[in-house]
């Protein structure tokens, strides 16, 4: 329905998203992380994403606390934008702790 | 272009829906950046609204437009769903990092993102949501060298006027800058990209004229109205080393000429009251004044003229294109006099008719027009139900709110009802402005006003007898406001 797909790499879950990450696919990702248990870190890749929404912001507080890590690949614009949402949520520690990949340089 | 959707709270339609909101947003002319901004927001509120407007198990429908000017892109949802009250959702990020708690959230996304946002809760007509973004060009300044635009034209002793083009953008924004400098009320004037675009896209027609170097040295346009067929005599401008060489009157007889060739039935000039000179200009042309518009922009300061900063008002001058020798509408029984008087004075003759016995509807029909850079909102009644005074009364107090300035009403003079809303309209503190001719779908409305700042009227100053009649019944009732006469 949505386009992800993953895979799974002893406890580490790779994510491939095209477009936002938002609510739709949120509830996606907690249907995958219910069925894949003992999962510590988790790789989103987001291709042709404009933005994660405050319910995608959520999903990765959530994780945050759970105490899996994350690293989300994207393009530049994309973490600006990212960046200025997080700011506005005062999160910065949720800022720092999310591991950043440029995609396409 | 304004678009419309009618959407199910599904969420599988989040998706496609801010998708196209992006993709119109490009193509109406923001950049990525701000499109970007403006599908984050819509795509807060819009979820908000299928994951919480309705009953879990509800099928519920909302509606999306989506427009666009020369200045911005803005997105209008209207919904039906359960009353929300916006301070109640405040976001917290100790409740977010201690709870969870994302309540509140997505609306503070949304607000700091846009350039504007609007709520107004309307009771049983459901809420609506105003999202608004800029769109970003350069300034005439981040163009040229101020030495380049500055740089007087030399005097000329030929003149030729001619038809406005897409190539005309960058010298009209250079004599704009030239003889206004950062006054002229109009920003968009400023940005040759935005010049560029409405006359491509057939917003305006206008002229330029040129000395022998083929220097620009006057410039004056028509502006469609987006909601009736006649037009705006809104953009002017003369080099200040050409004026006094009777460059206004060719270019204003041009226009003339070219808006009977199009087939508009009036023109429109809201000319400022800091000074008379544009009022003067109308005059000589054959506008009539029909109304006084209190406030309708933001105050500025106008070169050579001395002034206190204030709100700037406007006399609405009406030149008719067509004839109209008779004119039946519904007088209301407090302003019956001065409308016939501007009636008289436009050459019509007017018939009052008589209210029939006749069961208003229990819905009104009313549009919104916001101007974000003016600060001002002009309510459009399209038809008056039983809820007409609780509709106006949740606008206004939304716009209020939002801080609007000036608040402005429509009211169809072809419709019965009319004459009984008045009174309760004045309750609330609204005033007469006047006559507006043919402003709405080719009918002419009644405008009423609010003031929200006191205003001097010592310096509205006006021409015309009518202008000064007009001035005079509008001193009256704003002395008669209730926080008006204890101040006085």
């Amino acid at each position: 329905m949505y386009q992800i797909s993953y895979e799974r790499e002893k406890n580490s879950l790779r994510v491939y998203i095209e477009g936002e990450l938002n609510y739709p696919k949120v509830r996606f990702l907690e249907t995958i992380l219910k069925k894949e248990k003992d999962i510590s870190e988790i790789h989103i890749f987001l291709t042709c994403g404009k933005f994660i929404d405050t319910e995608g912001i959520k999903f990765l507080y959530r994780l945050k606390k759970e105490g899996i890590g994350i690293s989300i690949y994207s393009d530049r614009s994309f973490f600006k934008l990212f960046d200025k949402e997080l700011d506005i949520l005062s999160l910065e520690e949720l800022k720092k702790f999310i591991k950043k990949g440029v995609l396409n340089g | 272009m304004e678009l419309s959707l009618k959407l199910s709270n599904n969420p599988l339609l989040i998706e496609p829906t801010v998708d196209f909101v992006y993709r119109y947003s490009l193509n109406a002319g923001l950049d990525i950046e701000s499109a970007k901004e403006l599908s984050l927001a819509f795509n807060e509120i819009l979820t908000d609204i299928v994951l919480f407007a309705f009953e879990p198990e509800e099928k519920g429908f909302f509606e999306v437009k989506i427009d666009y000017t020369l200045n911005e892109v803005e997105v209008i949802i209207h919904e039906l769903g359960e009353p929300f009250d916006p301070d109640r959702h405040k976001y917290s990020p100790e409740k977010a990092k201690k709870e969870l708690n994302f309540d509140g959230a997505g609306f503070l996304v949304a607000k700091n993102l846009l350039d504007d946002f609007l709520f107004i809760f309307k009771g049983r007509e459901g809420k609506e949501f105003r999202l608004v973004k800029k769109i970003k060009h350069p300034h005439i300044t981040e163009l040229f060298k101020e030495e380049e635009i500055k740089e007087e034209t030399g005097k000329a002793v030929e003149y030729t006027i001619s038809h406005i083009t897409e190539d005309d953008a960058e010298d009209i924004a250079k004599l704009i800058y030239r003889a206004y400098g950062y006054t002229y009320p109009k920003e968009e004037m400023y940005y040759p990209e935005k010049i560029k675009n409405a006359i491509r896209e057939g917003k305006k027609f206008g002229v330029i004229v040129r000395n022998e170097k083929g220097e620009a040295v006057g410039y004056f346009a028509v502006i469609f109205s987006t909601d009736s067929n006649i037009g705006e005599v809104g953009e002017v401008v003369v080099s200040p080393k050409h004026r006094g060489k009777g460059l206004m009157k060719m270019m204003m007889k041009a226009l003339i000429d070219m808006a009977k060739i199009k087939g508009l039935l009036g023109l429109f000039g809201e000319a400022v009251t800091v000074h008379t000179v544009s009022q003067k200009v109308n005059e000589k042309f054959g506008f009539k004044s029909t109304a006084l518009v209190l406030g309708f922009f933001p105050p500025a300061k106008y070169k050579g003229f001395q002034h206190k900063p204030q709100r700037v008002s406007v006399v609405i001058d009406f030149l008719p294109l067509s004839e109209r020798k008779n004119v039946k509408v519904f007088l209301p029984k407090d302003y019956s006099r001065i409308l016939k008087d501007i009636y008289k004075n436009l050459g019509i003759n007017v018939i009052n008719l008589r209210a029939k016995k006749e069961k208003i509807s229990e819905k009104s029909i009313i549009s919104l027009a916001v101007n974000y850079n003016f600060s001002s909102a002009v309510l459009i009644v399209r038809k008056f139900g039983s809820d007409f005074i609780e509709r106006v009364k949740r606008k206004v107090k939304s716009l209020k709110e939002k801080g609007i300035k000036g608040i402005y009403i429509d009211l169809p003079l072809n419709q019965q009802w009319i004459k009984e809303f008045i009174p309760l309209l004045k309750k609330e503190d609204f005033i007469f402005a006047g006559l507006m001719p043919l402003f709405h779908r080719e009918k002419d409305y009644l405008r009423m006003q609010m003031i929200s700042e006191p205003v001097d009227f010592k310096q509205i100053h006006v021409h015309s007898q009518m202008a000064k009649k007009i001035k005079r019944k509008v001193y009256k009732e704003y002395k008669g406001l209730k926080n008006v006469s204890d101040k006085l």
